[in-house]
Formats: structure tokens, sequence, C-alpha cells
């Protein structure tokens, strides 16, 4: 049992963390985007341009979590271990974009719903439909900046 | 210049004058009318003066447009035609205009033949759908043999019925045959809901008989008005339904041979528009018993042109002056080719005053190089290139979709020049790099990443003190711009150390300049910013919180870090898309096809889901810490009196 609590473990289970979280994050917020979009198509199919962009902002938070997971699994070489200490580095670095990932994602997902109600109403309004969803996006983006250079410490 | 200047125009001319002074500005298209809502309150006008305005003609066109745009909406359903992928307006000359105007008649009568069939078309599909509800509820009684319309003979009644599914069928045919001997009963069908029943019985045992159905639930059915047996109903329904299916056949075909109309009828609709324009465009005049008078606006470089050939075409005033000092007036832009690529990117957070300098040609190579760093694979800006390059040359797209295909030109110009830098192509590894490998030293790009934003806030700040000095406000320009300047370059240089990459000890001398700075900027800001304030507390207060725009310029720089974020997740789902795709190995042909589609796949998701990310990341970093430092905005777009068409271009 205490044989596979080594580095890669951690690193593992980390990169397991990151995408979950993240994952679950950006299925909502898309999730509910996709709702009011949907409600908006049927009555004027021709905002489809505008809704889909909308819908698809708070998808990146997977994205990063991805990028995130696929750089700590890289650092795992089979049959090398990496030393309890480094695996559990890699696991804290995972952790800031899988948690701040999956609220933000939520969060966003509901600022884009939202904006998509909102250009029902006026289409002009896209751009700031935008740029209040970017706001959140923000948080995403410092969380996965700091996963970046955390990981970054493990050569 | 970019903003262009605009003079006021003022002309009265005579009642029986106007439609072709109307129809002589039309053409020219280049003075917008302005409302006279004003002019007509005061006191001075009020009784002089009444509003023109046609508004019977108005309705009547606008019903008649609409007529007309839903039968083309209609006909285009029909329509077999190629459509392009981006259409275009049609050019029409004026001799050609008028023979399709002349045919006007004969377009009208096309309108009407096909909102009859319309109509015709509507009714057969409400017959077959009767007809198809007839079927289905007919089908369960398909084993019924006797007619429908046989209820009872001398003695006896026919009853046909249901009972609900969960009703024991064969119960109810030993309780009817034990209570009334004189019965028959048939379980002529069953489905997920009821069973149906035949039963026939003495008619002067009626009584026990419908009392022993009652308990199961029986419920009698009639089908009124039906004779014959049910199969029988069932094919001459479905005989009906095949019939109505070949008279739509017939009838749609004879709509669609209407198609060739179509280009026409596109033709009236805008025809009608644009005397729609004409007519609408009245409520904006004023007008006494013989004269009427308009007001507006038009560019100073059109204007003696304007005058004259309005001059000269009739007997009116004319009056052109220049705006007032303070006066704000109607915005049009007139940028190169460049600049004007982002215009639609500024007018949708918002159209620029006519007081401030146009912001396009500043931001224009900002966002183009923001959002080339943050796609930052040079296969993708080639691809993006070579695409917009190909719709520019091979479609003629209309302006606002030409300025988009340009500003995808020089996006993917500047991805492809960040690619070289990078070293990024399609994710491909060890492609040597111009400048740096990012996913190698993520740290280094952060820093240059905070550079490049503090770079483009500093320039916003610039463009504050060139607005500033505009006005002629040269102080305000001294205390809210270099003021600024100190405090952050101050900041900027105290911060260094903590910098990634920057080596700590290089920068000692930076570090204590930085210190100075930092309290001259301080001091200099606690005793300016207050200085709208009325008495000397307030003023050092006012200048004390104004300090917290400190905050507010460390977050603003702190958010371009996201240039580096979405850089380096292009480049790292590229190379994954890479190892996932060559996992397979290449031995033999079906592998291949497996590797060749991940690729493809693989690719175009993440180009798309970049590109997007790329375009609206770069628009926000100009909309919130570019625009926010000097921006106003919140002017009204020039838009001058012509025909505006849907369909065609008159030339």
């Amino acid at each position: 049992m205490l044989e596979i609590i080594s580095g890669n473990f951690f690193a593992i289970f980390g990169a397991a963390i990151a995408f979950i979280f993240a994952g679950f994050g950006s299925s909502k917020g898309v999730g509910l985007a996709g709702e009011a979009g949907a409600g908006v198509l049927t009555e004027d199919p021709g905002k489809f341009g505008p809704v889909m962009v909308l819908q698809a902002l708070p998808s990146t938070q997977a994205i990063y979590a991805f990028v995130i997971a696929f750089l700590t699994i890289q650092k795992v070489v089979a049959g090398d271990s990496l030393s309890i200490a480094e695996g559990f580095i890699l696991f804290a670095g995972c952790i800031p974009i899988g948690f701040v990932g999956w609220i933000s994602g939520i969060f966003q997902g509901r600022v884009a719903a939202a904006g998509i109600n909102m250009i029902a109403k006026r289409p002009e309004g896209l751009g700031r439909a935008i740029v209040m969803a970017l706001m959140v996006e923000m948080f995403a983006i410092l969380g996965f900046i700091v996963s970046i250079l955390m990981i970054g410490k493990v050569a | 210049m970019a903003i262009v200047k605009m003079n006021k125009i003022s002309l009265i001319g005579l009642e029986s004058d106007k439609e072709r002074i109307l129809e002589n500005l039309m053409k020219l298209g280049v003075v917008e009318i302005t409302d006279p809502k004003e002019k007509i309150s005061s006191d001075e006008w009020k009784d002089l003066v009444d509003v023109d305005g046609d508004g019977e003609s108005v309705s009547g066109l606008d019903a008649q447009i609409d007529r007309v745009s839903a039968i083309i909406d209609y006909l285009d359903k029909f329509d077999t035609r190629k459509k392009p992928l981006f259409s275009s307006k049609r050019d029409i000359n004026a001799s050609e205009l008028n023979m399709i105007l002349q045919n006007q008649d004969k377009l009208w009568s096309v309108i009407n033949s096909i909102n009859e069939y319309e109509e015709m078309l509507s009714n057969l599909k409400a017959e077959k759908n009767k007809n198809s509800n007839l079927i289905l509820s007919l089908r369960p009684w398909e084993a019924l043999d006797i007619p429908l319309d046989l209820t009872s003979t001398a003695s006896s009644t026919v009853l046909i019925g249901v009972v609900p599914e969960m009703a024991d069928t064969d119960k109810i045919k030993q309780d009817l045959s034990d209570t009334v001997p004189e019965s028959y009963c048939e379980v002529l069908g069953k489905d997920k809901e009821q069973s149906y029943l035949l039963i026939i019985y003495l008619s002067s045992k009626e009584e026990d008989a419908l009392n022993v159905l009652k308990q199961y639930g029986f419920s009698k059915v009639t089908f009124k008005d039906l004779s014959g047996t049910v199969k029988h109903n069932i094919s001459q329904a479905s005989k009906t339904i095949e019939k109505i299916d070949k008279d739509i056949e017939d009838i749609e075909k004879k709509i669609a041979s209407y198609v060739r109309y179509k280009d026409d009828l596109e033709i009236l609709h805008d025809h009608l528009a644009i005397e729609r324009e004409r007519k609408s465009v009245l409520v904006n005049l004023l007008k006494t018993n013989k004269v009427f008078m308009l007001e507006g606006w038009l560019p100073e470089n059109s204007s003696e042109q304007v005058k004259t050939l309005l001059e000269k075409s009739s007997d009116c005033f004319i009056e052109i002056i220049k705006p007032g000092e303070d006066e704000e007036f109607p915005v049009l832009l007139a940028n190169k080719a460049f600049p004007s690529s982002v215009e639609s990117i500024t007018n949708m957070y918002s159209v620029p005053n006519s007081k401030e300098l146009d912001p396009n040609a500043i931001m224009a190579p900002f966002f183009i190089l923001f959002f080339g760093l943050m796609l930052s694979d040079g296969g993708y800006g080639a691809i993006m290139t070579i695409l917009a390059g190909i719709i520019l040359k091979a479609f003629k797209l209309d302006e606002g979709t030409k300025k988009f295909m340009r500003l995808m030109v020089y996006c993917g110009i500047s991805t492809m020049l960040w690619g070289l830098l990078f070293g990024g192509w399609f994710g491909i590894p060890n492609i040597p790099a111009l400048w740096f490998n990012p996913s190698e030293d993520p740290e280094l790009l952060l820093s240059y990443s905070l550079l490049f934003g503090a770079i483009h806030i500093y320039v916003g700040l610039g463009v504050r003190g060139a607005n500033l000095i505009k006005d002629k406000k040269y102080l305000d320009a001294v205390f809210d711009v270099l003021f600024w300047y100190i405090l952050f370059t101050g900041f900027i240089l105290f911060v260094l150390p903590y910098i990634p990459k920057v080596d700590a000890e290089s920068v000692t001398g930076l570090v204590n300049l930085g210190k100075y700075l930092m309290v001259i900027g301080a001091a200099l800001l606690i005793l300016t910013q207050g200085r709208d304030k009325k008495n000397i507390f307030a003023k050092l207060i006012g200048g004390v919180s104004s300090l917290y725009d400190l905050v507010s310029f460390m977050s603003d720089v702190l958010s371009y870090s996201r240039l580096l974020a979405l850089g380096l997740a292009t480049s790292v789902i590229a190379s994954i898309v890479n190892q996932m795709a060559t996992m397979f190995g290449f031995n033999n042909i079906l592998k291949i096809i497996a590797v060749v589609a991940i690729l493809a796949f693989g690719h175009i998701f993440n180009f798309a889901i970049n590109a997007l990310g790329a375009y609206v990341h770069s628009c926000r970093l100009q909309y919130i810490e570019f625009f926010g430092k000097f921006y106003k905005g919140g002017g009204t777009a020039f838009e001058p009196f012509k025909a505006k068409t849907k369909y065609i271009n008159l030339k």
C-alpha cells in the first residue's frame, strides 16, 4: 500500500484534480449559457453567431486545466519516480486552476447567460456582454498562470 | 484627421421644388437631416412653421414593403440557384430600373398569385392533416368488418367501444355471456392504452348488457358521417392524401416557376424602400404654406459641391456654417485601410465623440500585435492570412465584411511574426525560435507580457494628454498625465526586483531612483488631484484618495498576463494534438487515415477556440485597460440621407 504513495502518485492525482474540477466548472458554465442561448435562438435564429461566441467563453477553464494536467502528466516518467516532495509540488500546482476554474466557470456561465439574454433585446450590446464575461475569466487566467509557475519549479 | 469635420447646413426652398431638392440630396448622400424638435418648441418658431410629414404614404409603403419582402423570403425556399458564400448587392443602372418599374403591374400580379397559391397550399395541408388523423383513429378498428353505419338490426344492437388496457377482456366476455346469453363479444385489437371491443346483443336486453360493460369502464365509440367498412374508409382517406400530395406538388412547381421573378422583386423592394426613405424624412422638415426648411450636417469638404449643385438646380437659400466651439456633431470616420480595419471593434464599445481624437489609428497596432501574441502559432496565422486573403480577392464583399477580412489578414500576419519569434508552427517540436520558446520559459514571457501592458497603458495615458492639449487644457495635461507618469514609472522601477527573470542585484540603482520618483509623484498628485474641491482639506483628501489609482494601474498591468496564458494554451494544445495523432504510428493505411483525421480535427478545433479567445481578449484589453485611460465615446454616427437598399446598388 505504501509503495504507491510516491511522487508519481501525487502528480497524477493533482492532474486529475485540476481537470475534474475545472471541467465541472466549464461544463456547468457552458450548459447554463447554452440553455439561455437556445431560448433566444427559438425567437431569432439569426443571432446564432453572437450566442455561440458567448456560450463558448466559459469553456476556457477546462482548456487551461487540460494544459496544466498535460504538463503535469508529462513530468511523470514511467519507471523513474519523482520524489515525494516533487510530487507534492506538482499536486499543489494543480490546485489553483482546478478550484478557481471550477467556481469561475460556473459564474462566467451565469454572466454569459445574462449577456445572451441582453443581446436578445439589444444586439449592439455584444461587446459589453463579452467584456463582462471576461471579467470573470481573469481569475481563471490568474489561476492558470499561478499553476504554470508552480509546476515550472519541478524540472 | 480621422474624425471628419462637419458643417451645419440650413436650406430654405419652395414647396414646389421640394421633391426635386430631396431627390438631389438623396443622390448626393452626404447630408444628414436633423430632427427640428428643439426649434419647433421654441417660442420664436412655434407660430411660424409646422412640421411636415406624410405618415399615410409611409405606412402605405411599409405595408407594400412587408408584402414584397415576405414573398422574397418565401420564394427563397424554392430558389435552387447556388447562393454565394458572401452575398453582395447587385449593380443596377437607371434604365434597367425603369424597365422593371414599368412592369410593376406584372410583378404585383405575380405577388398576388403567389399569395393565392400560398393560401391554397395551407388549405390543402389542413385537409391532408384531417385525413391522416382519420386514418390514425380508424387503424385500431381495422379488424371490424361490418359497416360503421350499421348500428342495429331488427332485434339486435351493434356496439363498438373501448375499455382500459388493464380490464381483463376474457372476463368481460365471460360475464357478458353469463348475464346476457343472447350476446356476442369480440376483441378487435389492443394497444398500450385500451382494448377495442365489438359487442352485439339482443336489443331488449340492452340494460343488462350495458350494466355489465359499465363495470369494466366501457365507453362507446361512434364514427359520425362514415359509412362502409373501416378498411374501405382507410383506403379512401389514403387515396385522398395521395391526391392532395400530388396537388401540393403541382402548386409548388407553379410557385417555383415564379422564382425567375425574384431578382425583379428584389429591385421592386429596394425601389419601395427608397421611396419610403424619401417620404419618412419629411417629418424632419419644417414648412409654411409656400416654403419648406431643413437643417442638417454635412462634411466640410463636400460643402461647396452640395451648395453649388443645389443652387444650380433650383431656387433655394442655403447657408453653411461651422459648428460652435462646444457643439457636438455627428461622427464620420475617415481612416486609411490599416486603422479602418478595427473601426468596428471601437464602435462595438462606443462611437467616438466629435471632440476627441479618433482612437482607431493608435489602437490598431496594439490590437493586432496582442492578437498575434495570444494565437502565437505561425501555422495558424498563415492559414488565417491565406483564407482571409482569398475571400478578399474572390468575393465582392460589403464594406463591413471587407474591413473585417482585412483585419484577419493583418492579425494572421502578426500571428506568423510571433510564430517566428517563438518557433511555434502547428505545435511541431524543435523548430528554432528567433527569440525564445515560451513553453520552456513561461516566466520570461510573463515579464514581457507585463512590459507590453505597461507600454499599452502609457500610450493610453499619452492619448489622454493629447486630448487635453487639443482642448487647450495644458495644465490638466501636466497634472493628470505627466504626474501619473512620474508615479507609475517610480512604482515600476521600485517593484523591478520582484518581476520574474530580473536580476535583483543589478537593478538596485533603479530601485532607488524609483523610490524618489514615487515620492515626488505621490506628492505632486496629492497637491493637484483634489484641485476642483472647495476647501483645503477636501483638496488634500481628494489628492490622497486619488493615489488609489496606483492599485488599479497595478491590476491593469497584471491583466496583461493573459497574453502569456492564451499564447501558451495554443502552443501546448497544438503539441498535444500532434502527440496523440502520432501515437498510432504509420504502419498501415488505416492508421495513417486516423493520424490525418486526428491532426485535422485537433488543429481546426485548437485554431477555432484560440482564435476566438485571442479576438475577444484582445478586444477586452483595448476596452478596459486602454480605453479606460482616455476614451470618452458616446458620439452619434453620421447617418446621411441616402438610398438605403438591401439588394441593389443604384448607379
